[in-house]
């Protein structure tokens, strides 16, 4: 069956991160949360719902500590295997991408 | 296998396989290049008096400005100076109008709608963000459309805007979508709430790092760079404070102001790389430092900042890097000493 789109991965979890969003702790508590039991200027990290970690460090915003990012955000997703494509039927399927059809 | 099935098996699959290691025949797992990034840093970069650079006024757009002042000044750490005092129009010079900032409906589309942010990144403000809020915060009470027709609630009166768009949000604008007009508090119509900056004309090193309390600078076309948005208070009210394709809203206080920088998308116009390919100048920030924008002509970011986002060149000598616009930040902190 002829392919006829791929998704990227960045787009599936894009719209993963909506449909399991709650399991993710949505509520840009994050940057927070990473510095929660931190010092000033202890190194933090965090993943969000798109996989990509943020490091860096706990930094002062009104009193309160936020991570602040000074490294390059890291795509987890890119160490995966499988990206999800669309068939010529409408359905998704999942599959590594070195299968894709060109 | 219904979409949500495979998403969700994705899902497992790219974890277990991020989490385990070898994707390409390499045994590079997570946390390797975690690691790799880590030992990327550089927090002793140079920050010699060599690498200071003087604040150059003639670089903000003309029609950014309402003066530009030389008065004498007082450091954070006591030293007696020369600063900048530089009185913006509060409305950027590069754009003709603000927004858009909420959808109307939840048909809207990207188009139709701003932005918002959560956990560092930056989601286009559609009707559907909007419809799926519930899901997407995980909670049941978000609903800020009327179900029956599908309109967003919007404050669109100035009495609305000012008692949504503060930390203690009134009860019965819970589930709205803030926005205000900026001619509401405008010295004129069409026109920005002017604000008056003190920069030292050469900016100080400082021998630990200050924090950012208030404004984290100003940009050259005349918008305040703001300080952290208070996204826990706006949440907790189930309000959105919807920003513009600029990453910026108007409140009563401040009028428009960024709170992240998005240059290039969607209506917020790009600004130009340097000639080298090193990312454009933003502005500056409050310690005198030019703040420059996160991704170089190749789409590359720095991997040498230091904890404030700072890093030195030959040629712009000590400057900042902004943050991603949906992180809600622009810089870590002042390298540099702040006028008091």
């Amino acid at each position: 069956m002829k392919i006829v789109k791929s998704v990227t991965i960045a787009l599936s979890l894009g719209l993963l991160s909506l449909s399991v969003s709650a399991h993710n702790g949505h509520g840009d508590e994050l940057p927070w949360q990473a510095c929660a039991d931190a010092q000033k200027d202890e190194a933090c990290q965090y993943t969000n719902s798109h996989n990509d970690r943020y490091i860096g460090n706990c930094k002062v915003f009104s009193g309160a500590l936020m991570c602040v990012r000074n490294k390059p955000i890291v795509h987890l997703e890119k160490l995966t295997l499988f990206t999800t494509v669309e068939l010529q039927s409408g359905e998704l399927q999942t599959r590594a991408p070195s299968k894709l059809d060109k | 296998m219904n979409k949500l099935s495979i998403y969700a098996g994705f899902l497992a699959s790219a974890i277990s396989l991020a989490l385990t290691g070898c994707s390409d025949g390499t045994n590079n797992t997570v946390d390797d290049v975690i690691e790799d990034v880590i030992d990327d840093s550089d927090d002793d970069a140079e920050t010699s008096d060599d690498s200071i650079l003087s604040v150059d006024t003639s670089l903000f757009a003309s029609d950014s400005l309402v003066s530009v002042e030389t008065v004498d000044c007082t450091l954070s750490n006591g030293t007696e100076t020369s600063c900048y005092s530089i009185t913006i129009s509060g409305f950027p010079a590069d754009r003709t109008e603000l927004g858009d900032f909420c959808p109307d409906t939840i048909e809207a589309t990207a188009d139709e709608g701003g932005k918002w942010f959560d956990d560092g990144v930056l989601y286009d403000l559609t009707g559907s963000f909007i419809e799926n809020l519930d899901v997407f915060y995980g909670d049941s009470y978000w609903q800020l459309y009327d179900e029956d027709t599908g309109i967003i609630n919007i404050t669109d009166t100035q009495v609305a805007c000012e008692a949504a768009a503060q930390p203690q949000v009134e009860a019965q604008y819970y589930n709205h979508c803030v926005q205000c007009d900026l001619d509401y508090f405008a010295d004129e119509v069409g026109g920005g709430v002017a604000s008056t900056y003190l920069i030292p004309i050469t900016p100080v090193f400082r021998s630990s790092a200050g924090d950012l309390s208030g404004n984290t600078g100003v940009a050259l076309n005349g918008v305040n760079l703001a300080a952290a948005a208070p996204t826990a208070a706006i949440l907790s009210a189930y309000t959105i404070a919807a920003f513009d394709d600029c990453v910026g809203h108007v409140n009563p206080v401040a009028g428009y102001h960024y709170h992240g920088a998005n240059h290039g998308d969607g209506d917020c116009p790009a600004i130009e790389f340097e000639v080298d390919g090193h990312a454009g100048m933003i502005g500056y920030a409050m310690d005198g430092f030019a703040i420059y924008g996160m991704l170089d002509e190749n789409g590359d970011e720095a991997t040498d900042l230091d904890s404030c986002r700072g890093q030195t060149d030959d040629v712009r000598g000590y400057h900042y890097h902004s943050a991603g616009p949906g992180e809600n930040t622009f810089i870590g902190c002042f390298s540099g000493e702040t006028a008091n």
